[in-house]
């Protein structure tokens, strides 16, 4: 993208938000953004990432998801919700492989994407970059290993809180009430698909907590109207603060 | 199967265009090119025998982009106003017109580039660059098809550049 397009200040922008590129100075980001072509790609978009996995890809707008799935008794898992900022596959950024991973589109996209060989090139090139890469891989590995000990050791109704609480920017100014940000208007089934669940027990959870009104749950749309009740469900009283997309 | 992907190119002038396409090396059947009775000393009229003629100071363009394709179309589409295309898509325009039934609200174009996976966001500055006297410069094909047609198109003067897959 040169950075005479319509698009590049709102990509910059973007990419400044995002915890992986935020550190990064201006003039690197734009050379950056300028050996990458912009994508669009339609919402419900599934591609195995065998056919993904040569090229890197930095998420500007929408959500992407990051599952696996079990084809014989087709259950699925939902491993990264991916949204504005965020890249992928890192993986195949780091060891240059395939993985078994689905990617699905949750509504139209828009992305940056370079080959992957460029991509670690850069990478080598800047050790800034790598800097910021490290934190952001532990994040990444701590999701991973959360949704782990989650399967293991809690409940559906832990699990389901704790998905929510994951996805709450606590805010003083409005109490005990929040929005989940990036799961916020996702069906019950993909939320049964983040927490290994299925999609009617999710929503009889739901129902339960509205009833409750510890949710306000309508048209999609999801509030949380007793946080401290909902992560006293979660099993583990202190919500997450630090702001992220998984 | 119907093609879903694009690849679309904004080119503030006609030579630009004009360019792009003469050294455009790909299959021609998905290329076209789209511009605005509002780019500068431009119009169009009907000559002898239903053929259309550009007239103005970018008619010449106009002439060397419909003699390389076999459709031309000029059609009114409020509110972007007198559209003209050569190519892949002046056909569906010109089919779109003799079909009854209308373009869901949008105009033809808008339509026809939803069809092939631009999102509504980005027909809309699409729609917005043609009004501002830009020029488009579309390629629908396969997803290698318009990755290889980006690659062409970034050798050239496109302001934007952009690849829509379904």
């Amino acid at each position: 993208m040169k950075p005479d397009s319509p698009y590049f200040a709102e990509t910059l922008n973007c990419l400044k938000s995002s915890p992986l590129f935020a550190s990064l100075d201006d003039a690197l980001l734009t050379d950056m953004i300028g050996r990458c072509r912009r994508e669009t790609w339609k919402r419900r978009r599934l591609l195995p990432m065998e056919e993904t996995w040569r090229r890197f890809h930095i998420l500007l707008s929408g959500r992407v998801r990051l599952s696996r799935s079990n084809e014989e008794t087709g259950r699925v898992i939902t491993l990264f919700l991916l949204g504005p900022g965020d890249p992928f596959c890192l993986f195949s950024l780091l060891d240059g492989k395939p993985h078994e991973v689905m990617l699905e589109t949750l509504d139209d996209v828009s992305l940056l994407s370079l080959p992957m060989e460029q991509a670690r090139q850069w990478l080598y090139d800047h050790p800034e970059f790598n800097r910021a890469l490290l934190p952001y891989l532990g994040e990444k590995m701590a999701s991973l290993a959360g949704l782990a000990a989650d399967l293991a050791l809690h409940d559906t109704e832990a699990r389901l809180a704790r998905l929510i609480l994951r996805h709450v920017d606590p805010s003083p100014s409005r109490g005990d009430h929040a929005t989940p940000r990036l799961i916020n208007d996702l069906s019950h089934e993909s939320l049964a698909d983040m927490i290994g669940s299925v999609r009617v027990v999710v929503n009889r959870q739901l129902q339960h907590w509205k009833q409750e009104g510890i949710i306000d749950a309508h048209r999609g749309h999801l509030e949380v109207e007793a946080l401290q009740e909902l992560a006293k469900r979660a099993e583990e009283l202190p919500l997450k603060t630090t702001p992220t997309s998984h | 199967m119907a093609v879903e992907n694009c690849c679309i190119a904004v080119f503030d002038q006609l030579p630009g265009a004009r360019a792009a396409v003469q050294a455009f090396g790909g299959d021609d059947g998905g290329l076209s090119v789209v511009g605005c009775a509002r780019m500068p000393g431009v119009g169009a009229c009907c000559g002898g025998g239903g053929c259309l003629r550009f007239v103005g100071d970018g008619a010449d363009c106009w002439h060397v982009l419909q003699a390389r394709f076999p459709a031309t179309a000029l059609i009114s589409m409020p509110p972007l106003g007198m559209v003209m295309a050569v190519g892949a898509l002046a056909e569906r325009f010109a089919q779109a017109t003799r079909t009854v039934g209308g373009a869901g609200g949008g105009t033809l174009l808008g339509e026809a580039l939803y069809r092939l996976s631009v999102p509504r966001e980005s027909i809309a500055r699409y729609e917005a660059a043609l009004r501002a006297a830009r020029c488009l410069v579309v390629i629908e094909g396969s997803e290698a098809c318009v990755a290889d047609a980006h690659d062409q198109m970034a050798r050239g003067r496109a302001t934007d550049l952009a690849i829509h897959l379904g």
